[in-house]
């Protein structure tokens, strides 16, 4: 028997827990304008150096909003073996659940590259569909090459992979499913106040753009920049971009008002800035840091400048659409 | 799905393993390996040692879900008949206040029926220390059986369980689990002796349900290894006495309390000499 779930392209997927998400919401989160008035806050968490999206967490994905039905179970390592385990996450899949766990991805690795790496890279996995004649699973992920694919781990590799750390005693894992009649909306309000909090950078917090200057300080006493937290900045824009482009096609903000080109210019900045990060990463040249922080603080000024015009253009068109309503 | 009535009331959880544990588990008297000794909670109340669901033995089983919640009557209608169709038994949780106490409580439902109209269930709840059953529709359940106030009406939590021959390979009451459990506490202390005579009356009287539940356990787990407890016989006639005496509730607890100590410190003796028994 084969069951493979719906599984898209993530637009949102700097981190890996996000992106299962956005493989099963994809489609309903960007064409009904839901992510829209979400993911506008990040986060700076100074304990590890990152750059995160705010309030939008793996194991609470989208708390309080009620877009899933999760799942949790434990299994006591004694008792699992290859034929029982993979047989739950054929029941999983069969009753339109997505898999989660913590794997061994370096087990997964070794067989899709045939490489030989002992090292126990544990990292989190995903399963949306089975062959049960072939026994494989199909999964998705960055393991090969830092890019973002599809591919296929036989169930003894999976397992093998599952079962990495039998000193914990269990093998855990989550399920996703999505909530059928959940009501996919776009709530104009919540994403201005959300947009006015997130200009609001002069309380010292680690949030937002506070957030991104924290991120450009720390980046001149670090040895190495976070990639994934420069991706997140990068993603964070499309976004925005997205953002406005949507508040344009529903009359939000007229062309006009969303000068798509500064929003354009913005973006660009950023992809300049993950390109640096990439090549200082490599060279840990002083200058291209140097570089990098000019630019970093250009583009926060920059983006505040836009944004609260912004703002001011969405305030004036809300009280306008509230009194038509 | 079959249940059992149970010899434990109460604590809901080991109710329901008790209810829905395979038979040849519960008839070789592998289950009475657990609950030999109480535990002491901070409001004075007494506890069953924490071996709810038996999952870490592979005996069930168990996931645990979170469901939000749309429209209550359709949600959870949907979610019970989708997995007692597969077999599991559904524990659907509620958060309560009772007598100052933070208690979470629970409904079993263990069986479906579809009719030409709607889905009938078969659950049940625990109250005093008793269980009672219903039969019926979701918003039947919702209107004449679950304390709606009680419940999070914006999302569900349920506890799957599911019994499977091939979980477990026990067929035997389990000595080492026993043993180590008398090993590690059973000690009820002067203090806690006082504690239960100024203990608020609520906390008295589940007090001395929990160890009447528990001497029944005990007589059980005797029957099952077959074995002579010197000078039980006789702690047991007292502790019969004085349960059905007219004493006062705290001064029962008491003596009660006193001779649970003695019966386990003669369970532990016994089992010290694991050729004195056969299992």
């Amino acid at each position: 028997m084969k069951k493979v779930l719906p599984c898209e392209e993530p637009t949102i997927r700097t981190y890996l827990g996000d992106a299962f998400c956005f493989s099963i919401i994809n489609k309903y989160a960007f064409s009904t304008g839901w992510i829209y008035d979400k993911y506008i806050y990040l986060q700076y968490t100074p304990e590890d150096e990152h750059i995160k999206y705010c309030d939008y967490d793996y194991y609470d994905f989208v708390q309080g909003e009620g877009v899933f039905i999760k799942s949790y179970t434990q299994i006591p390592i004694e008792k699992c073996n290859s034929i029982k385990i993979c047989g739950i996450i054929e029941d999983m899949i069969n009753d339109d659940e997505y898999f989660f766990a913590l794997f061994d991805e370096s087990i997964v690795v070794n067989y899709l590259t045939g490489s030989n790496n002992s090292d126990v890279f544990e990292h989190g996995c995903f399963v949306y569909g089975y062959d049960s004649e072939e026994k494989i699973f199909f999964s998705e992920g960055y393991v090969e090459d830092e890019q973002w694919k599809k591919y296929e781990i036989p169930y003894d590799v999976f397992y093998n992979a599952l079962s990495y750390y039998p000193e914990k005693g269990e093998i855990a894992f989550i399920g996703y499913q999505l909530k059928r009649d959940y009501d996919w909306k776009f709530d104009y309000r919540r994403m201005y106040r959300s947009l006015l909090g997130y200009l609001n950078y002069n309380d010292n917090s680690n949030m937002n753009l506070n957030a991104e200057s924290k991120f450009f300080e720390q980046m001149l006493i670090s040895k190495e920049i976070h990639y994934p937290s420069a991706y997140c900045l990068l993603e964070h824009k499309q976004l925005m971009k997205k953002r406005i482009l949507f508040l344009v096609a529903n009359k939000f903000l007229n062309e006009r008002e969303a000068q798509i080109n500064l929003m354009e210019e913005i973006e660009k900045g950023y992809e300049k800035i993950l390109m640096l990060v990439i090549k200082y990463n490599v060279s840990y040249n002083k200058k291209i840091l140097h570089k990098l922080s000019v630019l970093g603080y250009e583009m926060i000024t920059k983006e505040y400048n836009y944004l609260t015009g912004i703002t001011k253009c969405i305030k004036k068109n809300i009280s306008s659409i509230d009194m038509e309503g | 799905m079959k249940i059992r009535v149970p010899k434990i009331m109460s604590d809901e959880k080991i109710s329901i393993s008790e209810m829905i544990i395979d038979d040849e588990l519960y008839n070789s008297g592998w289950i009475f390996s657990f609950y030999s000794v109480l535990e002491k909670r901070n409001n004075s109340e007494l506890d069953f040692k924490e071996n709810k669901f038996f999952w870490q033995y592979g005996v069930f089983l168990k996931r645990y879900f979170e469901v939000p919640i749309h429209n209550w009557s359709k949600d959870v209608d949907g979610f019970l008949s989708k997995y007692l169709e597969k077999d599991y038994y559904v524990i659907l949780y509620s958060n309560c206040s009772i007598e100052n106490s933070s208690n979470e409580h629970c409904v079993l439902f263990y069986d479906s029926k579809r009719t030409k109209h709607k889905n009938v269930y078969s659950c049940c709840k625990w109250e005093n220390y008793k269980v009672s059953y219903f039969d019926g529709g979701i918003n039947d359940i919702r209107k004449e059986f679950i304390d709606v106030k009680f419940i999070d009406l914006t999302q569900a939590r349920f506890d799957l369980l599911r019994t499977g021959k091939e979980e477990f390979d026990y067929n035997s009451l389990d000595i080492s689990i026993l043993k180590s459990d008398l090993n590690k506490r059973h000690r009820i202390g002067f203090l806690d002796l006082l504690f239960s005579f100024f203990s608020n009356i609520f906390v008295v009287e589940k007090n001395l349900v929990i160890l009447k539940e528990w001497f029944e356990i005990f007589l059980l787990r005797k029957k099952y290894l077959s074995i002579i407890i010197e000078g039980s016989n006789n702690y047991e006639s007292k502790f019969r006495t004085i349960f059905a005496s007219n004493l006062n509730l705290r001064l029962k607890l008491i003596k009660l309390l006193l001779l649970y100590k003695k019966l386990l410190k003669q369970l532990e003796r016994c089992l010290e000499n694991e050729e004195s028994f056969t299992m």
